[in-house]
């Protein structure tokens, strides 16, 4: 009953924010949810499956390219890329998921980091089609969604959606399943489920939404570069995922809105904000290494 | 009675008046602060520093004072972000600076969206000021201005053999494709026999030195800036790289941030550019512009901090031309009568109306070792007319 209750808050506050907030701290809010609904994605296949994927940065970047490159050249609505982005950001999950799930561990590890290194390398190089490092500028998403309440809805709302799809995957026999592969492949095996495909289905569906994420990003920043699919920003997504607790299905978001609010507030303040932004985390990881989340102790795994 | 309420109506004006008139300019100045190109945004901000303390030393502008936020600007994300809160929280009046180029094309949307006018220093792209955006102004030369007089020197030389090295990006490869079409404009008989491109930030360059050397080119362009011109340098000095070739030319390569870490190792005889010399002109004005900076910061003035400096005085002039701060007034200001005319320390900067580009003379020169200074200085210094940089515009006025 007191979780209900502390839900029903939570969720009153989220959708007031655009009353309650002045215009900056409302376009901060935006960036962590997109960096919630990122890193939640992220976290669906690292923490059902164990596997540690080091290049989500692809598919958001492949979201947010497939959401620019529709309105800029084929001058696509803002809201109707983001079937495009999905799908995209999906399609590519697949074919590097087809690949890199096979492998387990470090070598997963490293051949996620490697092909979306790959896919950056393209987008950064292909002036022609994609602008290299040159990005695509100058993307308005339209008087509606231009409007920084308007985008916090949205973002807001995606988020909601992909929170709800993986809770519900994660309380789903799918989910059972695949916690069975991540703790004893050979049983799970002998049991009759194939591990390739459910850890392809994750993955795939993983990067659909962080594909989600990428078409939001280009709306609050008006532009898509190259660094969108550089392994820093998958990064972002697993910094977030631990300092918020990777093991509760909220702890990602938690994780996100601590960082993204975090480095907001010291770069504003000092430029030697890479060193006191890296001195938190580092404490913040060391004193709490069950994430922000562990602090609710047990309950929070919700 | 009605003659008091007047008095005091007055009064009440006055006072308003009075406050309205001391609130400050809001300025947002975004470098690079961190990392390894701080040294470019430190010296950046050093130069507006100084602007700032010589105009509120005068009273400040239209008798207001400015007031100046420096932020890190980071990677294109966070700049839209840090732009977003200055415009945001400070409410500031104009941005300026942006060292990057990435930055700049990101922020220029942004900034333009929100109607605040951008006053970019030293982000060169080209494409910046060709997107012709109404409240987006460059006061520094672009690359491409650059390559064209690197063009207009090389076709006056005999050589035939041009190779080119230059950094893996946007900036490296518009500027060798600005250089050899403009060059092979002028003097038609060139022939390119060899293109380098390291990655940008590469600290290893002897296959590349390698590479070239085997092409046997009489002259090469080169691209490189910052830290990578520094160590292609150090490295090509011992191969014996620029005593193979007849003529090497670099622009930007005049940047302290290059000669200084050279030292005493910079090849002699490399035509290079800076935006701004600190020997340059030999006028009083730049004298003792150069001997307050060193006083203040133990340093010279780079070519990036003088166009800081002078890119904060061109936006008073355009500012006190308006009478206000309003964008439109000062976008007037800016476009009004063929375009604002400053009569800088380094030279005239002309704006030109149509895509907010300003041109100026563009100052190169040989490197040359003296006992005076531990790096290399430009002697002779070769001066490229602004006419001869002014490329055409597909932005309507």
């Amino acid at each position: 009953m007191k979780t209900h209750g502390a839900l029903y808050l939570v969720a009153t506050l989220l959708l007031a924010a655009p009353w309650l907030l002045p215009d900056y701290a409302l376009e901060v809010a935006v960036q962590a949810l997109i960096l919630a609904l990122f890193a939640t994605a992220f976290n669906l296949v690292f923490a059902e499956t164990g596997l540690l994927s080091f290049g989500h940065a692809a598919f958001f970047g492949a979201g947010a390219y497939a959401s620019a490159l529709l309105m800029q050249r084929a001058s696509w609505p803002y809201l109707t890329t983001l079937p495009a982005a999905v799908l995209t950001a999906g399609l590519l999950a697949l074919i590097i998921g087809f690949f890199s799930v096979r492998t387990s561990r470090i070598y997963f590890t490293m051949l996620t980091l490697a092909f979306a290194q790959l896919v950056w390398a393209v987008v950064h190089k292909w002036y022609a089609f994609t602008g290299g490092d040159n990005g695509i500028t100058g993307l308005h998403p339209g008087a509606l969604w231009g409007d920084v309440r308007a985008l916090y809805y949205l973002a807001l709302a995606l988020f909601a959606l992909g929170f709800a799809l993986v809770r519900m995957l994660h309380h789903s026999p799918f989910g059972y399943a695949l916690r069975a592969i991540r703790d004893n492949p050979a049983r799970a095996e002998a049991v009759g489920l194939s591990p390739f495909g459910y850890l392809l289905a994750a993955f795939s569906f993983s990067g659909a939404l962080a594909g989600a994420a990428g078409f939001l990003q280009v709306a609050w920043q008006r532009s898509a570069f190259p660094d969108f699919l550089y392994w820093t920003k998958s990064a972002e997504a697993i910094i977030a995922a631990i300092l918020g607790g990777a093991q509760a299905l909220f702890g990602p978001a938690l994780g996100s809105l601590v960082f993204v609010e975090l480095g907001a507030f010291v770069q504003a303040r000092t430029e030697y904000w890479p060193l006191v932004l890296g001195l938190v985390l580092l404490a913040l990881v060391l004193f709490l290494p069950r994430g922000l989340a562990g602090l609710g102790g047990r309950r929070a795994r919700g | 009675m009605k003659r008091g309420m007047r008095f005091l109506a007055l009064l009440v004006l006055m006072l308003a008046g009075a406050a309205l008139a001391a609130e400050p300019i809001k300025i947002g100045a975004m470098y690079i602060l961190s990392g390894n190109f701080a040294n470019y945004g430190t010296s950046s901000k050093q130069g507006v520093q100084l602007a700032v303390e010589k105009i509120n030393a005068k009273g400040g502008i239209l008798g207001r004072p400015i007031e100046v936020t420096f932020v890190d600007h980071g990677k294109p994300d966070q700049a839209v972000r840090e732009a977003k809160r200055l415009i945001l929280e400070n409410k500031v009046d104009f941005l300026f600076g942006i060292d990057s180029s990435s930055v700049s094309l990101a922020v220029a949307p942004v900034a333009n969206e929100y109607k605040v006018p951008l006053i970019v220093t030293h982000a060169a792209t080209p494409r910046l000021t060709e997107m012709c955006l109404p409240y987006v102004f460059r006061t520094s030369n672009n690359a491409r201005m650059d390559s064209w007089a690197a063009a207009a020197f090389a076709a006056k030389q005999p050589y035939k053999r041009w190779a080119n090295i230059g950094p893996d990006y946007e900036f490296g490869r518009v500027s060798w494709e600005d250089f050899i079409t403009r060059l092979k404009e002028l003097k038609p008989d060139v022939e390119v026999v060899s293109e380098q491109w390291p990655k940008f930030g590469s600290s290893d360059y002897s296959s590349y030195i390698t590479a070239l050397m085997r092409a046997k080119p009489e002259a090469v362009f080169s691209s490189l800036w910052g830290g990578d011109f520094v160590s292609f340098g150090k490295q090509a000095i011992p191969f014996g790289f620029f005593k193979t070739i007849k003529f090497y030319v670099n622009p930007t390569g005049g940047a302290l941030q290059a000669l200084e870490p050279l030292g005493k190792n910079t090849p002699e005889g490399m035509l290079v550019s800076a935006r701004y010399w600190f020997l340059y002109p030999e006028t009083e004005a730049n004298k003792a512009f150069v001997k307050k900076f060193h006083d203040k910061f133990g340093d010279y003035p780079s070519y990036n901090a003088g166009e800081a400096y002078e890119g904060m005085m061109m936006l008073a002039a355009a500012i006190e031309k308006a009478g206000s701060t309003d964008p439109d007034a000062v976008k007037a200001a800016f476009e009004a009568d063929g375009g604002l005319k400053y009569q800088a320390i380094e030279g005239l900067k002309w704006m030109r109306p149509a895509d907010h580009q300003v041109f100026e003379d563009l100052v190169w020169g040989y490197t040359k070792h003296t006992d005076k200074y531990p790096f290399a200085i430009l002697d002779p210094i070769v001066v490229v007319p602004a006419k001869d940089t002014i490329y055409p515009t597909k932005c309507a006025k």
